[in-house]
């Protein structure tokens, strides 16, 4: 479908509209007012006492790209740039298997006491913060103290420096990932599960279809739309990463473990202390912006050309 | 209650299947909840214990003094506890309306200002002002410091959340309905109201669900907005004192005058009291959400 | 579930209407106050930022102790906001550059420089001589010096341990125990074989490190020019003023060695480079501030019962040092003179310090027999370091010595850096900054606690150091040293 073959306004638009305008007032409001804020990325921002900010901010001088200096011309770049999108990947992909998998075997349990049960001590991981979490990990990775080692040391071996090796790293990051977000990553996917019309079970059932022909044949094409455009959403924020996560649990993702760990947020968090201009911060933020812009259309566009349907946009 | 029909019986795993993932589901339960279990622990760890040991799974001694400690704070708990329930109340069902209204009027393909309202949800989700200028517009422009409307509002709409809606609503409400329904002489309204809002019970579960979580674990909105003490939310409040020990214990060169206020500091064990607060009743919550995912909600036979 | 919606519905809208009412009311109360302080002969209202725990609980009754008192002497009515301090980076970057109006703003040498430089304060350098001329000879010309950037004044420092001293803290019963002459053990090496006879004694980790480890080597010995970078300092004593790292520095190094030394052989704990300055009892640890913290802070705060603490090395007056409490005016504040006044007041008058550092009398505190004051609890959220010197507080009826004494000797026997008054603009150099801070923020915790070898290790840091532009900041620092000399 693809030309607009109407060109009159009809009633159904309308009424389309009154139903868009409320969320389209609290965007304008809470999103687009405060969006001039980018500017200031480009600006070295002074202020002038007693002014407002808008006026600071249109006040100061214009000094193009300056600020993104120090970013691009990190040395780090790299390492960072790898990590998070390698990092990002890796969670979309385990992620989204392990949620749907584990969404689809707690749909088959024969006790729903029990499956309700295990979905909501799945959710726990997620109210914990990180700080707590690292406590956590700390407490089986801690050098002199931790779990780990007195178990190595007990066996007569020597105990292994855990926050200085890197490469166990990447294991114990992915692994806390899926430990806290599965839970809540498994919510949409449960939805949709139980949303899927009963009688296409039936329909299969009669012909001869076998539990594992049902979830191949029906329970995934079902959720094809949902798992799309999860995709599609979480690939449009792969610049960022939760700085929690890669902080906190490595103890400020720094030193032996740097590369290994360290991705743009936890960089620009260190490089940019209080005493920098804010107009290095924003324009840090500003190039994750844009580069999540232009993947997530390129997302788009590469599924719109495959199944015009399940683009988001 | 056990929803067992005749289908539902045939249609099962086999029995041995069902021991296995129970087995399964169970080991990645606990896997879940064994740090919660630790916090737990080491709240119920006496101090002297703490200070010389450090956080261990079986203490030298035990005492409940965090407790008792967040007894003697109970007044201000629950008044916390008061405001919080309000935010999270409204603000799940403000967000679900505005949610879900934006989400069926973007399903509809023949909408002529389609595209230009996708745009409006799709940029915000991008691009940011950054955290002076949003604080500069609710402030100076729109008045919400300190009232419980800086806590409600700019957590409402999510763009996120919009697009589940939007792909919900193209997904279940197929045009031929609306079509159907146009001809019988039904506006968008009526439509949206009386057939796809029901319809919506699993996906309406699910961005409440978001959206009440979102709400409880929010502390940033009132560290920026509120000063007044009668409107801090749960979380708020205990994070509050989680971050204030944070930054001291960070931040040994704020100086030694700084820290004759460590002593005032709650201590370890009650730190984690606080967390066991903020986790536990929240996620039990949980299977109020998960009730409304049920199944058998179709459009029914639609001929054609 | 209908009625129900229904239910929530009508909640929400008298909830919202209530909300909104309170709204309207508290606005109705800002122009109230405003109003009266515009009617009411020449009473102005201050705003005055700090950082504490908090706001006070009984803030309203402690305002109308207060004010009453400040109307009388100065005509000024005071409105303060206690951000806690886990708000207190986002809160103040809001304030700061979002143009909201304060009057007074408590500040500290971390964001004095970019505050200064932002714009945000106001030149205070001839209104201070005039307005709080009592002020102004109370606190040393070398602090006001230091408190300046490029000879002006932008914010009044706070007289109190304005001078550093780094100390070596021991549990005395253990070094009792062990005979350790701790008096006299006040360099690395003695250190060493002191905390050797103590863990083969007793085993664990007596020297407990956080994961700034050492990093007071490079705090004693380097003044770090204000531009924010450990890496980047000149000597105390360095009359000839080269700039160097001082990481790298010959001495810092060998001081280094034995640290590393000392991390080998389990007499630090192996979690050093990760641990946090918890409330931990530990057996040996160093810390700066001044002997008498030993009984009233270091003590209490890690569980030792009978604490001592020996000076390392000497008392350094820096810019750092002095400007670790300062209290800003806002470059668009309307009543300046006032601000300054009520500075004064707060420094120089008992009785206004101490409500603002013990609280509300007759809740928080009273006043004894002998003038001393009596803590009735501990709720009081205000941190008063933030708000003056310490030197007009009453004392504590039951401390048994004035540790102030103390503060006050060290202050006047420190030595001065020969940088004092000097800070680096660092305009030009935001970039390799930022990139240097990311390199250092990297490996400082691994170096200062001795974690790996000092020597390798320095060269691995001073190589990426110098990828990000470490030297071209030192080109421009020592060009602005060499041309302010």
């Amino acid at each position: 479908m693809g030309k607009k073959k109407r060109n009159r306004w009809r009633k159904s638009d309308t009424q389309l509209t009154v139903l868009a305008i409320p969320t389209t007032v609290w965007y304008i409001l809470f999103s687009f007012l405060p969006m001039f804020g980018l500017i200031i990325a480009f600006k070295d921002y002074k202020v002038t006492g007693g002014r407002s900010f808008i006026y600071n901010v249109f006040h100061s001088e214009w000094i193009g790209f300056k600020n993104f200096d120090f970013l691009i011309k990190s040395n780090d770049l790299f390492i960072i740039l790898r990590n998070t999108i390698t990092y990002n990947m890796v969670f979309i992909i385990l992620g989204t298997v392990l949620a749907i998998a584990l969404a689809i075997i707690i749909n088959m349990l024969y006790s729903k006491r029990k499956s309700k049960v295990y979905q909501t001590l799945m959710f726990f991981p997620y109210f914990m913060s990180w700080v707590v979490a690292a406590y956590f990990l700390d407490a089986f990775l801690n050098t002199d103290k931790g779990l780990i080692n007195n178990m190595l040391k007990d066996g007569g071996q020597t105990a292994v420096q855990w926050y200085m090796n890197p490469s166990v790293w990447p294991f114990i990051l992915v692994f806390m990932y899926l430990w806290k977000s599965t839970g809540y990553n498994m919510v949409i996917y449960l939805s949709s599960i139980t949303s899927i019309d009963q009688t296409l079970y039936e329909a299969a059932v009669i012909d001869g279809a076998n539990k594992k022909q049902q979830v191949r044949y029906i329970t995934l094409p079902s959720l094809k739309n949902v798992i799309i455009m999860m995709f599609i959403l979480n690939v449009g924020k792969i610049f960022y990463t939760d700085f929690g996560l890669f902080y906190q649990l490595s103890q400020g993702a720094k030193g032996s473990i740097f590369s290994a760990v360290a991705t743009i947020d936890t960089y620009v968090f260190n490089a940019l202390k209080s005493s920098t201009p804010i107009g290095m911060t924003s324009a840090a933020t500003f190039f994750q912006s844009v580069a999540c812009c232009i993947t997530i259309i390129v997302a788009n566009a590469i599924v719109k050309k495959v199944d015009s349907d399940s683009a988001i946009i | 209650m056990k929803e067992k029909d005749s289908f539902s019986r045939l249609n099962r795993i086999l029995p041995s299947t069902n021991v296995v993932f129970n087995i399964m589901l169970i080991m990645i339960t606990i896997a879940c909840i064994i740090p919660v279990i630790f916090i737990f622990i080491i709240s119920i760890s006496s101090e002297a214990s703490l200070r010389m040991n450090g956080y261990q799974f079986w203490p030298e001694s035990f005492s409940l003094e965090a407790y008792r400690f967040l007894m003697r704070e109970a007044k201000i708990i629950i008044k916390s506890l008061g405001v919080t329930i309000l935010v999270t109340a409204v603000g799940t069902l403000l967000g679900v309306i505005l949610t879900s209204a934006m989400g069926y009027a973007l399903s509809r393909r023949e909408f002529k200002l389609n595209s230009f309202f996708t745009m409006i949800v799709f940029i915000p989700m991008i691009f940011n002002g950054g955290m002076i200028s949003s604080y500069v517009v609710n402030t100076q422009f729109m008045h919400l410091n300190n009232t419980v409307w800086a806590l409600i509002l700019p957590l409402c709409v999510s763009s996120f959340n919009i697009v589940i809606c939007k792909t919900f609503f193209k997904t279940n409400i197929p045009d031929s309905v609306v079509e159907s329904a146009q001809i019988d002489g039904a506006d968008h309204f009526t439509i949206f109201g009386r057939i796809g809002m029901p319809l919506a019970k699993p996906m309406i579960a699910t961005i409440a669900l978001f959206l009440t979580f979102g709400y409880w674990n929010d502390w940033f909105q009132s560290s920026l907005y509120i000063t007044d003490t009668q409107l801090f939310s749960l979380q708020a409040l205990l994070d509050r004192i989680q971050r204030n020990m944070e930054m001291m214990t960070k931040n040994p060169a704020l100086g030694i005058t700084m820290q004759e206020y460590m002593k005032n500091m709650p201590k370890e064990g009650a730190r984690m009291a606080m967390a066991i607060i903020i986790i536990i009743p929240i996620a039990c919550s949980y299977p109020f959400f998960q009730r409304y995912f049920i199944s058998g909600l179709t459009v029914g036979a639609v001929k054609g | 579930m209908k009625k129900k919606k229904l239910f929530a519905m009508v909640m929400a809208v008298v909830l919202g209407v209530s909300a909104l009412v309170g709204c309207g009311t508290k606005t109705d109360d800002e122009t109230k106050a405003k109003g009266s302080a515009a009617g009411s002969s020449d009473v102005v209202t201050l705003k005055w930022i700090q950082v504490g725990n908090g706001m006070p609980e009984n803030y309203e009754a402690w305002l109308e102790q207060i004010n009453p008192y400040l109307e009388e002497k100065i005509g000024v009515n005071v409105e303060m906001e206690i951000v806690p301090w886990g708000d207190w980076e986002n809160r103040r970057s809001v304030i700061v550059n979002s143009g909201e109006y304060f009057d007074i703003l408590f500040t500290d040498q971390v964001r004095y420089n970019a505050e200064v430089a932002t714009g945000a304060l106001l030149d205070i350098s001839e209104m201070v001589k005039d307005e709080a001329s009592e002020l102004y000879q109370m606190i040393p010309e070398n602090y006001w010096t230091a408190a300046s950037i490029n000879g002006k004044l932008y914010a009044v420092p706070t007289y109190k341990d304005s001078a550093a001293t780094n100390y070596f803290i021991w549990d005395k019963a253990i070094a009792d125990k062990y005979s350790i002459d701790y008096a006299n053990t006040d360099n690395f090496n003695d250190l060493y074989t002191a905390l050797k006879t103590i863990k083969e004694g007793e085993g664990g980790s007596p020297y407990y490190m956080s994961k700034s480890g050492a990093n007071i080597l490079a705090t004693t010995y380097f003044d770090q020019l204000g531009a924010g970078l450990v890496p980047i300092g000149i000597k105390y004593d360095d009359e000839t003023k080269k700039v160097v790292n001082p990481m790298a520095d010959e001495a810092v190094l060998e001081q280094m060695d034995i640290v590393h030394k000392m991390y080998q052989d389990g007499i630090i704990n192996g979690d050093a480079a990760q641990s946090d300055d918890e409330l931990k009892y530990r057996t040996f640890f160093t810390a700066q501030g001044w002997s008498g913290a030993a009984k009233t802070i270091w003590g209490p705060n890690n569980g030792i019962d009978d604490c001592v603490a020996v000076q390392f090395e000497n008392t350094i007056v820096s810019n750092t040092t002095v400007r670790g409490s300062m209290n800003g005016i806002y470059s668009g504040c309307e009543n300046p003179e006032k601000a300054l006044q009520l500075l004064q007041l707060v420094n120089t008058d008992s009785k206004v310090r101490d409500l603002l550092y013990y609280g509300a009398e007759g809740e928080n505190f009273e006043y004894d027999g002998d003038g001393k004051v009596k803590r009735l609890n501990n709720d009081w959220f205000m941190a008063g370091y933030t708000q003056g010197t310490f030197f007009n507080v009453t004392q504590l009826a039951s401390d048994e010595f004035n540790q102030w004494d103390e503060v006050k000797e060290l202050n006047n026997k420190a030595v001065a850096s020969v940088m004092l008054g000097f800070d680096m603009d660092t305009s030009k150099v935001e970039t390799e900054l930022a990139n240097c801070r990311a390199v250092y923020e990297k490996y400082k915790d691994e170096f200062w606690t001795g974690s790996r070898e000092p020597r390798e290790f320095i060269e691995t840091i001073q190589e990426e150091l110098n990828a990000a532009g470490w030297d071209t900041i030192r080109a421009e620092a020592q060009k602005q040293v060499d041309a302010a000399k």
